[in-house]
């Protein structure tokens, strides 16, 4: 039985100067606990997407139905230089803290707390005072993950967060994120251009083209699925017939 | 590599600093010592009694560029802010601090200085002609800098829900501090080069005379050049340049070194 967390409902967007459409008309739904991919060629509005989501852009038309307490990553971990990795992990938390009132806000050792626990399970401990200039791209991928999973967010989003890894830090930070779903239970919704990288992580793939949803794939592999072989490869070929069409 | 450049930066600094702080003070203390060449200016008396004079005209100036930097930098961040909120605030804006800039601080001085002659504050025509020649370097650098800070950056702050305030303490204001260094040792550089004229008022003054100059290092400077002092002169340049210099390696050296970290890769 579906439980919707985010809904899109008719929403398109077109920008101030009113040329082109960014979006047109887009339908599709996120379920709680989900694991959804938006896929599609660049300029597609799969990132405009994720914004309207995550509060960045407002729809121009339709109805957008969202949680309140969302986080997003954006490609390369956005860190603040000047922070290290603990002051960066904690960023988002303690900027929610701050809207907080009265009993509802946490103390200082539940924010240490709270952060420290995301820096271990993204494997960052060792790196706590080091700041972003120091980091390789996949580490600073890693605590921009943390930093949102810190303010215990109802929907994860990620735009493009592997685009500018190599194809080791990639596949290891593909086995991290399905760890953190499965135990966190979290909905993700992840933007990605590339089939086979949809394909390992989403249970459901939107297929974005031309400022539509074109097709919605649903994949019912078993994880790691790149160990799925055939079968794998059979749900590559027909989203990639679909994305090339 | 980096570290490398850094480290060649830092023996710079170890080795070339003290070297240049060193020559600069002890010729100056030599021409200090050299009571004859301050007697048409200087008050007589001791060698200790004129080292004190020099410094007394330093502190005056650093005094006025400090104050000057201070308002500079209250008027600079809020304007490079405003002008910078939107495409259209920078289309109407921009063109307007482009105009400005290019009109010299010095063409306001004749008709500013009235008002300042007419309530005898003086100090504040030549706080108010440093602060005109220091202001626009901080604006278009600030501007500069706020304009690449990068879209997912300030898309962390929206996120996250960071409040007005917050986000420029938090997010903006370390965003441009490499620029706001930059900036500033350009505006202090440009405070340095109208020192002369700020503080030998008399100039600008309908009928002014040589006692409404204030004390201080470009006034100094002018004077012993008027009086054909050239010791003097080189000496207070000496002054003037070990001052800079001191400023330089400590503070502004330091700040850029610390803000290489604030920079975006």
């Amino acid at each position: 039985m579906s439980n919707p967390i985010i809904e899109f409902k008719n929403v398109s967007k077109i920008y101030a100067d009113g040329k082109d459409a960014a979006l047109s008309d887009i339908n599709f739904t996120v379920d709680q606990g989900e694991f959804a991919c938006l896929i599609g060629p660049s300029g597609g509005g799969k990132t405009t997407i994720l914004k309207i989501i995550a509060g960045l852009e407002k729809a121009t038309t339709g109805e957008v139905k969202k949680p309140a307490i969302i986080a997003m990553t954006f490609q390369g971990g956005a860190l603040f230089p000047w922070l290290n990795v603990y002051e960066n992990a904690s960023f988002g938390l303690n900027a929610r803290n701050r809207l907080l009132n009265g009993e509802e806000k946490y103390s200082e050792h539940k924010i240490k707390t709270e952060t420290l626990n995301y820096v271990k399970m993204m494997g960052l401990e060792d790196f706590i005072n080091k700041y972003p200039a120091e980091l390789s791209g996949g580490q600073r991928q890693r605590v921009g993950i943390a930093r949102a999973l810190a303010v215990d967010p109802q929907v994860l989003l990620l735009d493009e967060p592997f685009s500018a890894l190599d194809a080791k830090t990639t596949a290891e930070l593909h086995d991290d994120l399905i760890k953190i779903w499965r135990t966190t239970e979290k909905t993700i919704v992840i933007v990605s251009h590339l089939i086979e990288e949809a394909v390992s992580l989403a249970e459901r793939v939107i297929l974005i083209k031309d400022r539509k949803v074109a097709n919605i794939f649903k994949i019912e592999l078993p994880y790691p699925r790149r160990e799925q072989g055939l079968t794998y490869h059979q749900d590559v070929m027909k989203i990639r017939r679909e994305f090339f069409k | 590599m980096r570290h490398h450049h850094r480290r060649s930066e830092q023996l710079y600094t170890l080795i070339w600093g003290p070297i240049t702080f060193l020559v600069i003070f002890f010729v100056g203390l030599r021409l200090i010592s050299n009571v004859s060449i301050f007697s048409n200016i200087l008050p007589t008396g001791s060698h200790t009694g004129y080292f004190y004079f020099l410094l007394h005209a330093l502190v005056l100036t650093l005094g006025r560029l400090f104050i000057a930097y201070c308002l500079a930098v209250m008027v600079a961040i809020p304007l490079a802010l405003f002008s910078t909120k939107s495409h259209k605030m920078e289309s109407i804006f921009l063109p307007v601090f482009d105009i400005l800039e290019s009109v010299p601080a010095l063409a306001f001085f004749p008709i500013l200085i009235i008002f300042f002659v007419r309530s005898n504050f003086l100090n504040g025509a030549a706080i108010l002609i440093i602060f005109l020649s220091m202001l626009w370097n901080l604006v278009f650098t600030l501007v500069g800098g706020l304009k690449i800070i990068p879209p997912d950056i300030k898309g962390v702050a929206h996120v996250f829900g960071l409040e007005r305030l917050d986000y420029l303490r938090k997010v903006i204001l370390p965003a441009i501090f490499p620029q706001f260094v930059t900036g500033s040792i350009l505006a202090v550089a440009q405070g340095w080069n109208i020192i002369i004229v700020a503080e030998v008022l008399h100039t600008y003054i309908p009928g002014g005379t040589s006692a409404q100059d204030l004390l201080g290092i470009g006034s100094v400077l002018v004077r012993a050049a008027a009086s054909g002092n050239n010791d003097l002169f080189v000496l207070t340049l000496f002054v003037m340049i070990l001052a800079i210099v001191f400023l330089n390696f400590f503070v502004w050296q330091k700040l850029l070194r610390s803000a290489e970290r604030y920079r975006f890769e």
